[in-house]
Order: structure tokens, then sequence, then C-alpha cells
């Protein structure tokens, strides 16, 4: 079957912040639908299927495509929810994306949201195998950081230039006014003198965790016609890899889902070069190093480079491959929505409505999605119709 | 969004839940042979010949059903590490672990994957990727994973304590 070309042409997103004790959580879901059908020139009307992404375990609130699909604009509409992981906003988005393209349906809303206030995140992320991992469970930064001894000892990238990720990210947050955490005057020093939370990562290495929600609004078919810049949805992949953590050897180094899912995304849409062929990425960088290991799983540079990348200031704004331009996960990180966040992001640079971040010339726009190191997700979109 | 407002309502809960959690016939497996012999045990993919520790029933990457039950060694070597100074509360008993406290990716003697688990250490500022780690078990064994409470650092690897490298 032929999928028919669809394209993102709305997105709204919430102030995302440390906490938003304004609002419930579906509250906050329908301020970010709102905003989304706003930007599209949509009314609750046009939307003809939904797709919802959250982590309820954050909140520890079950069912949260029950009571928040009301506030999505859900009643007497088809919704499903999509989760897995850090990915369930990519992975959502991509739901979304091939409902239009399969012709099923013309409109489709995606929409992803988390509330880290309402819990502890720590509690959510130790829920796992209670055979095996809960009882070790240490938390994410002990786990980050186990894999970026590695990624260090191998590749020998060094604590300044993670910290230049960093300094990237959170100047940028500054731009958007939609972002958590901003810091125009963040400097290298600035982040190598932060609480040491679990060698070698600092605390303003890591992302923080928001209240947010995100939604995008995809068309395909006619309803595409009436809109000057969409963003043209070129490919998606997937991939799934084994559940434990210490099942993959050097997981940080190798990243095979998004190594691959790139791969796949890349022969699909025929990028042979994705540092000159890609005008701005929205990576998921859950902490700096991160961002350093997924320059190279993703091909932005060769294996090994990606320190002298951040350094020659080439994924900065302005550079050849701005990299998260929003200020990125490092900046603003409600679970649920900050896969959608990228996607949404993606499609403002195409969109050429990313304000004081907007990148000139951006046409072609890639996006990754990361759920531990077991689900990845990216998407490619461009400014020209496929 | 209000953001000057200070009187926002929320309704606060503590729940004491509890569940049973089947662990599975492979898991059960592992350990039953704990608990019987004080070893660790992993299962080997016929295919792919990797061996896994946490055991699985079915090798992921050759989608192959394990039945190969392989002893392995006492000690291990330590493939990752960290130095953790942030509080964490300890998922078994809530209480928090006093800090610093190292973690490690752990490659137990004839396992292919790796174990993160604690690492006991007069010094965590010494602890080294490649220095040696033994098993530590608890002196009445219950069969589950709190039988394995960590892994006692041993230093760089010598001669006489360097895993059988496959
Ligand atoms: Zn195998």
């Amino acid at each position: 079957m032929k999928a028919r070309p669809v394209a993102i042409v709305g997105t709204g997103q919430t102030r995302h912040r440390k906490a938003r004790p304004d609002v419930h959580q579906g509250e906050m879901v329908q301020e970010a639908v709102n905003l989304a059908l706003l930007d599209a020139d949509l009314s609750w009307d046009d939307i003809d299927a939904i797709v919802l992404t959250n982590m309820e375990l954050f909140e520890g609130r079950a069912l949260p495509d029950l009571w928040c699909s009301e506030f999505a604009g859900g009643l007497g509409k088809p919704v499903m929810k999509v989760a897995t992981g850090g990915t369930s906003g990519t992975s959502g988005a991509i739901a979304g994306l091939l409902q239009a393209a399969s012709g099923l349906f013309d409109t489709v809303l995606v929409v992803g949201w988390e509330k880290h206030s309402e819990g502890s995140t720590q509690t959510g992320m130790s829920l796992t195998d209670p055979a095996w991992d809960r009882h070790i469970a240490a938390g994410a930064i002990g786990n980050f950081a186990l894999s970026i001894s590695q990624y260090v000892a191998e590749r020998g990238v060094t604590g300044e230039q993670a910290a230049m990720v960093a300094v990237k990210a959170r100047r940028n947050g500054a731009l958007n006014p939609n972002a958590h955490v901003k810091d125009a005057g963040i400097t290298v020093e600035k982040v190598l003198a932060s609480p040491m939370l679990a060698e070698p990562v600092h605390l303003l290495d890591m992302c923080p965790q928001s209240d947010g929600a995100a939604a995008l609004i995809v068309v395909g078919g006619d309803k595409t016609r009436r809109y000057k810049n969409p963003a043209w949805f070129r490919g998606s992949a997937t991939r799934h890899d084994q559940p434990y953590i210490g099942d993959h050897d050097k997981r940080m180094v190798m990243m095979r889902t998004l190594r691959s899912a790139a791969q796949e995304v890349y022969r699909k849409v025929g990028i042979g070069d994705p540092f000159k062929e890609i005008d701005i990425a929205e990576i998921y960088e859950p902490v700096s190093y991160a961002e350093l290991a997924w320059y190279e799983a993703l091909g932005f540079c060769a294996e090994g480079d990606a320190g002298k990348l951040i350094e020659s200031g080439a994924t900065q704004i302005g550079g050849d491959l701005p990299v998260n331009p929003s200020g990125g996960v490092l900046c603003s990180n409600p679970v649920g929505a900050t896969g959608v966040i990228r996607v949404a992001e993606a499609a403002r640079q195409l969109h050429l409505k990313a304000g004081d971040y907007q990148v000139d010339g951006a046409r072609r726009a890639l996006v990754s999605g990361y759920g531990v190191y077991t689900w990845s997700d990216v998407l490619f979109f461009s400014a020209e119709r496929p | 969004m209000q953001e000057n407002n200070s009187e926002y309502l929320f309704s606060s809960i503590t729940m004491d839940l509890s569940w049973n959690t089947d662990v599975g016939e492979t898991m059960a497996g592992f350990f039953q042979r704990l608990k019987a012999e004080r070893r660790l045990y992993g299962t080997r993919c016929s295919n792919c010949l990797r061996v896994y520790l946490p055991p699985r029933p079915v090798c992921g990457n050759c989608w192959q059903q394990m039945n190969d039950w392989v002893e392995l060694g006492e000690q291990g070597t330590i493939v990752g590490k960290t130095v953790c100074y942030y509080e964490i509360l300890d998922s078994m008993t809530g209480k928090p672990r006093t800090t610093p406290f190292v973690l490690g990716l752990i490659q137990i003697d004839g396992a292919d994957t790796t174990l993160n688990h604690f690492v006991e250490t007069p010094d965590p500022d010494h602890v080294s990727i490649g220095d040696r780690v033994e098993t530590v078990l608890r002196d009445t064994l219950q069969g589950n994973v709190g039988d394995i409470v960590h892994f006692q650092w041993l230093g760089p690897p010598t001669t006489s304590s360097q895993g059988s490298k496959k």
C-alpha cells in the first residue's frame, strides 16, 4: 500500500515549568490542544482522531487516556494512547502521522503531557522488573553515569566538551518562551562548578523534570492545500532492543537502536551525508554527554569526533547543523510530552514560526526519540512536498 | 497560566499497596540454583553462544530458546563505574542511601552481559574500569535478587584474579 503525503500544520505547547499547580493534567492538555488548533486554524469538529502520549507511573493515576481524552476533545472520536517510555511522544507522533498517511483519517491530533511535580520521578523509574532491577534501582542519573563512563573511556570526550552541550542548550532555551530552564549567561565553568551528581555528571549536565504538554495537528489529502509552509512527513523508523541495561555492550557508544533507526530513515529518504543534508535536528538528549554520543549514532560526525563537532560550533544556531535550537530536553522535560515537543519544534522550524531561535533556511529537519537504550524513534520532515 | 497565585489546592495521597509478581521459569531456576549452590548461573544461546546474566528464556538477538545453564565465576570485572553523590532512596527499604556510593557495570566471569550493582570499597575515588570485584551474597539465602548484597572491590587485575577470557 502506498502511503499518501501528510504534513504537520499546527503545534501548541504549554509554558513548560517545574510545576504547574494552577492546572490539573487535563487542563494542561487542553491548553496545548487549544494552541495547536489555533495555530492550524482548525476547530474541534475538524479533528478525526486523537493519539495521546503520557507515562502515568510518574503521576500515579491510572488510565490517563480515560480521563484526559475529554480535555483533548475526544468525545465521540477514536482515541488511543501510545507509551514506549521516553520515546512515547515520538512514537505517538509516528502513530498519528501513519494514521493520516494511511488515509484512515484526514486530520489527527497528537497530544503528550507529563506532570512530574505530582509524584516522585525516582519512584516511577524504580517500578521496573521486581524480580531483578528494583533491588538495585539507583535512579536514572547513576545509570546514565555508568554508560557515560564507558563512552568517555572509549572516545576520550572531556567534561568541558559535555559542558559545551549544556551551555548551548540553556542559551538556546533563553530564546524560547516555552522552555523550563533558560540561562543566557551560562558558561562552561558554571556547568563544571555545579554539584557533582554522579561522576562525571554535574547537575547542569542533566535534563530537568517538568510539567508540560505539547500537541500536533497532522493533516493529509486535500486538507494540506490551504497551508503555506507545511512540515511534510518524509519517513520514520522505530527500533526496540533487549530490556535489561546490561544486555547492551557499551550501550551509549553503540546505541544500536538509534544507529539502526537513523540508517533506515536515511535510506528511505535518500540522505547520504546527514551533516550536510539536514538543516536542523531536534534530538532527545537526556544528559549533555548523550548529545555527543547521539551525534555519532546519527552520523553527524565520524565515530569519536563528537567532541570536535561541539567545539566547532556547527551545532549552534547559525552553524551548519543546529541541534536543538529550542533548548532541547536539557531545557524542558515533561517526559510524555518530550518526544512530541521534539516533533513540534522541528515542525515550527519548517513552518518558519520558531521566533528568536528560527534557523535560517531550515528546509530539512531530523527528530529523534530516546526510550532508555531499548527504544529509539527517528523521523524526518521537509519543506518540500514528497 | 497564573504564575503568581500561591493558593492552589492539591490532594496528597500516600498508598501502601502490594503485588505478587511471578518471576517465571528461568528466573526461578536461577534463584533455586543460587540458593542451593551459592553460585550464579547464566543461560547460553546455542546459536550465538552469548551467556546472559540475568538469565533469560530467550536470546533476544537470535529469538532462540535457551536451555543451557552455565555456571559463572564468583568474581568479575568492572566495565563501567560512577561515584554517586546524590541522595537516593533504597527501593527495597524506602530509606536514603548514604553518599557517596559506587555503582558499577560488572561483567561476571563467564557472562557476556553486565550487571549494574553497588560496589563496596573503602576508597570510591580509586575504583577504575578494569578493576576486579567479588560477589558478596547474604548469609542466609532467600532465593531472590536481594541475595546478591553488593560486589566487593578487589583492585586492579593481577594474574591470579584475572577472569577467563572467552
Ligand atoms: Zn543468540
